[in-house]
């Protein structure tokens, strides 16, 4: 009975700001992940593998949309926040820069347009902006 | 601090203990940072072999074999005879553990030493006999003429010979009599109008090698100037073509020889071309990317693909080594490294930068003589070797040699390499990885 205590609501709103904060960190340690990866392959996936990230993050999604369900009261947060938008677009334009090395700065450059592109509108597809926002 | 969750509001003790909790988290995050920063800066590396699985693709030692270079596969190792086997990686280690598990029917291991040396495998392979000058190599002594062909100095009968065939005096490597002591005296020239064997032209923009009574083709320039020098070769014109019958094989570039195509890099060698597989292999081969050839896709035609060329593959044959302590050449050909005795004669062969190495690395070894066993198990010995003797030698390779007074079956072989936490080892991994990041941006 100790267990069901434990996970009262009090502790659970604990829980879930701590596990946000875990996400956050798992996101911050992941994006470096990417760009050391990016600057020389291999030299973190070589002795972590990333999909044991990527899985962390996964789990760590799930548990938080568990506590999200238990605490019940609680008003949804937004995650929107469009200064660390525009910094991980600048961090996905620059990976996907340094892919495409070999292909020359012009054809790079255009790829480069053309897939920021398509992620815009799909985003937009996906989560059609409010008429509010 | 920020907060990510500002609409769960908590208060009091709640937040107390939010507040201790996090601050636990962000300094078990940090930890966990250096600890992942400290295995890159400071890293490790194992190899394997399982003599129960000698086909396996997770092992990573190279070639365990005995004196005679035979491939060892049942782990089955007389007494007092020679286990060789090979570890390939990048960058210096502080210290190297080896350890043998045995089999349970083994006898209980007498050590007589382990050794360890640092080279290329090339390299440590045994001395051949030295080479004498490249086929098709004009040389002149004092008043002497001589062309070289199928390994054989043939002398022209008398300079009018050498003149009325056309051969300019320049495209002759003025050379003393130690330089022609190291190919076979073959027939003298005395035809006045039929070119000898090895004879090199140029028509037009293509290269010809007089070969057996027909002209071969050189695939392209680039083929040529991998083998020889542009004085070399006898300009002709259109008509010399028919002269000669036109051979329908072509020749291309000179074993060893780096060519590109399209993104990949290839080492030419025995009619293969081996794909290099990664711009840290190559780094590590002690290749120079001014030596790559651009080469076309008929260029490449005419060779078969081989296998990747990794960092645990030898230098296939036609590699030349030049030591760094006294300018000595070896090229390396069938298992074997055969001097190349002179500067003429090394002259005669060099088309590119050859692949530095140290001499000492085959000579100078490091060694262990006392095997412990390993706590908490029943059949497993190790030693450790320091490697800081080693560390200034060139060479991706380490080459183990160990040695038992009595019959012993080993099931497995792991060696691990390790490097100390110091400054001089934190300094050299970061040297080591900003080299690395040159290699992929700047050599493109």
């Amino acid at each position: 009975m100790s267990s069901n205590n434990f996970f009262n609501k009090k502790n659970l709103r604990i829980i879930y700001k701590l596990l946000h904060d875990i996400l956050f960190i798992l996101f911050v340690f992941f994006i470096l992940t990417l760009i050391a990866e990016g600057l020389l392959p291999g030299i973190v996936s070589s002795r972590l593998g990333l999909y044991k990230i990527i899985l962390l993050i996964f789990c760590i999604f799930f548990l938080i949309q568990l506590a999200f369900g238990k605490i019940g009261d609680a008003p949804a947060g937004s995650f929107s926040n469009k200064k660390s938008s525009y910094v991980l677009l600048f961090i996905l334009a620059a990976l996907i820069f340094n892919g495409m090395l070999n292909l020359g700065l012009p054809l790079n450059i255009f790829v480069l347009i053309l897939a920021l592109t398509v992620l815009y509108f799909s985003f937009n597809l996906f989560f059609p902006p409010t008429a509010s926002s | 601090m920020f907060d990510l969750t500002k609409e769960i509001i908590l208060e009091g003790k709640d937040l107390r203990t939010y507040r201790t909790l996090r601050l636990i988290l962000f300094l078990f995050s940090l930890f966990a940072f250096l600890y992942v920063a400290f295995l890159i800066l400071f890293p490790a590396q194992s190899f394997v072999f399982s003599f129960l699985n000698p086909d396996a693709s997770s092992n990573t030692i190279t070639r365990p074999r005995n004196s005679s270079g035979e491939f060892i596969r049942n782990g089955k190792i007389p007494s007092d005879t020679n286990l060789y086997f090979d570890a390939s990686l990048v960058g210096n280690y502080s210290k190297a553990k080896i350890n043998f598990t045995l089999n349970k029917k083994s006898e209980q291991p007498e050590f007589e030493s382990l050794q360890a040396v640092r080279s290329y495998q090339a390299f440590l392979y045994p001395e051949g006999s030295p080479l004498g000058f490249k086929d098709g190599t004009l040389l002149k002594n004092n008043r002497d003429y001589y062309i070289v062909s199928a390994g054989e100095l043939h002398k022209f009968q008398s300079f009018s010979v050498v003149k009325a065939l056309g051969f300019p005096e320049n495209s002759f490597l003025e050379s003393d009599a130690n330089d022609l002591n190291y190919n076979a005296i073959g027939s003298p020239i005395l035809d006045e109008k039929k070119f000898p064997d090895a004879s090199l032209f140029k028509i037009a923009d293509n290269f010809y090698l007089l070969k057996n009574g027909e002209l071969q083709k050189f695939i392209g320039p680039e083929s040529f100037l991998s083998q020889y020098r542009p004085e070399q070769a006898l300009e002709k014109n259109s008509s010399f073509l028919d002269t000669y019958p036109l051979s329908e094989n072509f020749i291309g570039f000179s074993d060893g020889s780096l060519i590109s195509y399209a993104d990949s890099v290839y080492v030419i060698s025995d009619g293969k071309y081996f794909p290099i597989d990664s711009t840290i292999t190559f780094a590590a081969a002690g290749y120079n990317w001014n030596d790559v050839i651009p080469a076309t896709g008929d260029e490449l035609s005419i060779y078969k693909k081989a296998r990747l060329f990794t960092l645990k593959d030898a230098h296939p044959n036609g590699t030349v080594f030049s030591t760094t302590e006294d300018g000595k050449f070896y090229m390396i050909n069938n298992g074997e490294k055969n001097p190349l005795p002179t500067e003429k004669i090394a002259f005669s062969w060099l088309r590119k930068i050859p692949v530095v190495v140290s001499e000492a690395g085959s000579i100078d070894s490091i060694s262990c003589d006392r095997l412990t066993k390993e706590p908490l198990t029943l059949r497993s010995y190790s030693c450790e070797l320091e490697l800081d003797k080693l560390k200034n030698l060139l060479g991706k390779d380490f080459e183990f040699n160990s040695i038992f007074k009595n019959n012993v079956e080993i099931d497995k072989i792991d060696i691990k390499f390790e490097k100390t936490f110091t400054l001089d080892n934190l300094k050299q991994t970061i040297a080591e990885l900003l080299s690395r990041v040159k290699n992929n941006y700047v050599q493109q």
